[in-house]
């Protein structure tokens, strides 16, 4: 693939949106050129009301590499501070936005690699795919949202083990573990994320949407969801979907939702 | 049917009191009348200082079918009202200071695994069903789910049942962490009844504290060490810990008495 090929690959699969990190010279390590395209796709494929679920992966059979090491080499604090800053900007999207996210990993998801990989709603990995906080073997601490994605699914033992000692952690026991969801042969994750990323995009929009977004304020107390649900589902009742499935229901039909 | 008279009846039975969600048409889901009879039984039981554990379950062989879809086209009670309403009587049973175990037979879906979940205990038939069948009618989950739900299975695996309303069966609902114990069909409310037993065999101050400190999740360390502090200080002022102690070293069975 030459130079000028795109840092992030655009695809659509009917409602399903396809992002691809395409820097296979660099394990597609999120350099600030792949920021500036992965980034502007993700917003827009989050903005766009025919996506129902986006599907992130990588290019070459491999997630990502992680942070660009090639830029450490004359780092300073403020130019460090620019570089986690530009992956906020994403990983906001990717957990604060309403549309189902799934991963699919194969080969390596390292560093802030793995923190994109967390980020997502929904991961599928190949069964050799690895796992690494790879941070601290340069003397850093995990960003990449790590800190707060990792512990709600592995638990804070594992999640300091994890994130202290830079372990690597195959496919097969992420899923043992519940930091991934599904597990898949090497070499299909891709079709596997695929077919879950279907179910997403037919599952009501505006409820996936709510749901999503009452998840991102998580840790929360019960009195907080009773709060967030009242405000919720009032609106969701009066939404077309509702309608629609509900008519759907008692007609014993698949419903058809609009996002209305 | 004649005799058709949907509601929720309390049995007390010792120290443990047993509540029944019942509407044979409509598979115990959260009516009015079932709604309006559990505010009363809780209520009841709350203040029944004989009461040291209670069981939650349904009649007719399932548990509860989630909120009265049929209802929602009366609007003389708005969900603006009616939810509260719910949610009032969720943190009453969650809120609790007595130990709540559920007995799960057939299913529990929609709001009614959001009741099941308020209990501090789930016990559930190894051929139930359940389901956060929410999103299947264009809503999201309520009744505190997002919650209970989330504290016991995870983020990732909440997520799947929420946003998919998957279909969980009883033996991967076990496996996740959903419910804490099987039993064989039929069986649920007679291990929930023992298990109820073992709670209310325990001081009751002390599991009454320690329930509340874990409805106060999520918390820092810096406010449980606060919070242990302050309770634990009442603790050490009771008798209960005076018969809990003397027990120990005579080699014998404590008996509380919550004071």
């Amino acid at each position: 693939m030459s130079d000028a090929a795109p840092k992030t690959l655009v695809e659509d699969h009917g409602s399903v949106r396809i992002l691809t990190i395409n820097n296979v010279k660099q394990r597609n390590a999120l350099t600030m050129d792949v920021k500036a395209v992965f980034g502007p796709a993700l917003a827009e494929a989050e903005r766009d009301p025919n996506v129902r679920a986006i599907v992130i992966t990588g290019a070459g059979g491999t997630f990502s590499a992680g942070g660009d090491v090639t830029l450490f080499g004359d780092m300073t604090p403020a130019k460090g501070r620019h570089v986690v800053y530009r992956q906020r900007e994403f990983l906001h999207t990717m957990i604060r936005g309403e549309t189902p996210i799934i991963a699919a990993v194969e080969g390596f998801a390292y560093g802030a690699g793995f923190g994109v990989a967390m980020a997502a709603d929904h991961i599928v990995a190949a069964e050799d795919a690895k796992f690494c906080a790879a941070f601290n073997k340069i003397g850093l601490m995990p960003d990449g949202g790590l800190l707060y994605t990792l512990p709600q699914r592995v638990g804070m033992g594992r999640a300091k083990e994890m994130l202290m000692l830079a372990s690597v952690t195959d496919g097969v026991e992420a899923k043992r573990l519940g930091m991934v969801d599904v597990l898949a042969p090497s070499g299909s994750a891709l079709d596997a994320a695929l077919a879950k990323a279907e179910k997403f995009a037919a599952a009501a929009p505006l409820a996936i949407g709510a749901i999503k977004g009452a998840f991102a304020r998580w840790p929360f107390d019960l009195e907080s969801v009773f709060a967030m649900e009242i405000d919720a589902q009032q609106a969701l009742m009066g939404t077309a979907d509702a309608t629609e499935a509900r008519r759907a229901f008692f007609a014993k039909q698949k419903p058809v939702f609009k996002g209305a | 049917m004649s005799d058709y008279n949907p509601g929720a009846t309390l049995e007390k039975d010792g120290a443990i009191a047993i509540l029944t969600m019942d509407d044979v048409k409509k598979r115990n889901a959260l009516s009015q009348a079932v709604v309006s009879d559990m505010e009363r039984h809780v209520a009841d039981i709350m203040a029944d200082d004989a009461i040291r554990a209670v069981v939650l379950t349904g009649a007719n062989g399932t548990f509860c079918a989630g909120g009265d879809i049929s209802g929602f086209d009366d609007m003389d009670m708005p969900l603006r009202r009616r939810m509260p309403r719910l949610q009032g009587l969720a943190a009453k049973i969650a809120h609790s200071e007595k130990p709540v175990v559920s007995a799960i037979e057939g299913g529990a879906f929609g709001g009614g695994l959001s009741v099941a979940l308020l209990a501090d205990q789930v016990i559930s038939a190894d051929n139930a069903r359940f389901c956060a069948s929410f999103a299947k009618i264009g809503l999201m989950p309520d009744v505190g789910l997002l919650a209970t739900l989330t504290a016991r299975v995870g983020i990732g695996r909440a997520k799947e049942i929420c946003m998919l309303a998957e279909d969980v069966a009883a033996s991967d609902a076990l496996a996740d962490g959903m419910v804490d114990e099987l039993t064989a069909p039929g069986q649920a409310l007679t291990r929930a009844k023992e298990v109820a037993a073992e709670f209310a065999a325990m001081g009751p101050l002390a599991v009454g504290y320690t329930k509340a400190m874990t409805m106060r999740w999520p918390m820092t360390l810096v406010q449980e060490l606060a919070w242990e502090g302050q309770l634990q200080g009442v603790l050490f002022s009771t008798d209960d810990l005076q018969e809990g102690r003397a027990a120990f070293f005579e080699k014998r069975k404590p008996a509380f008495k919550g004071k």
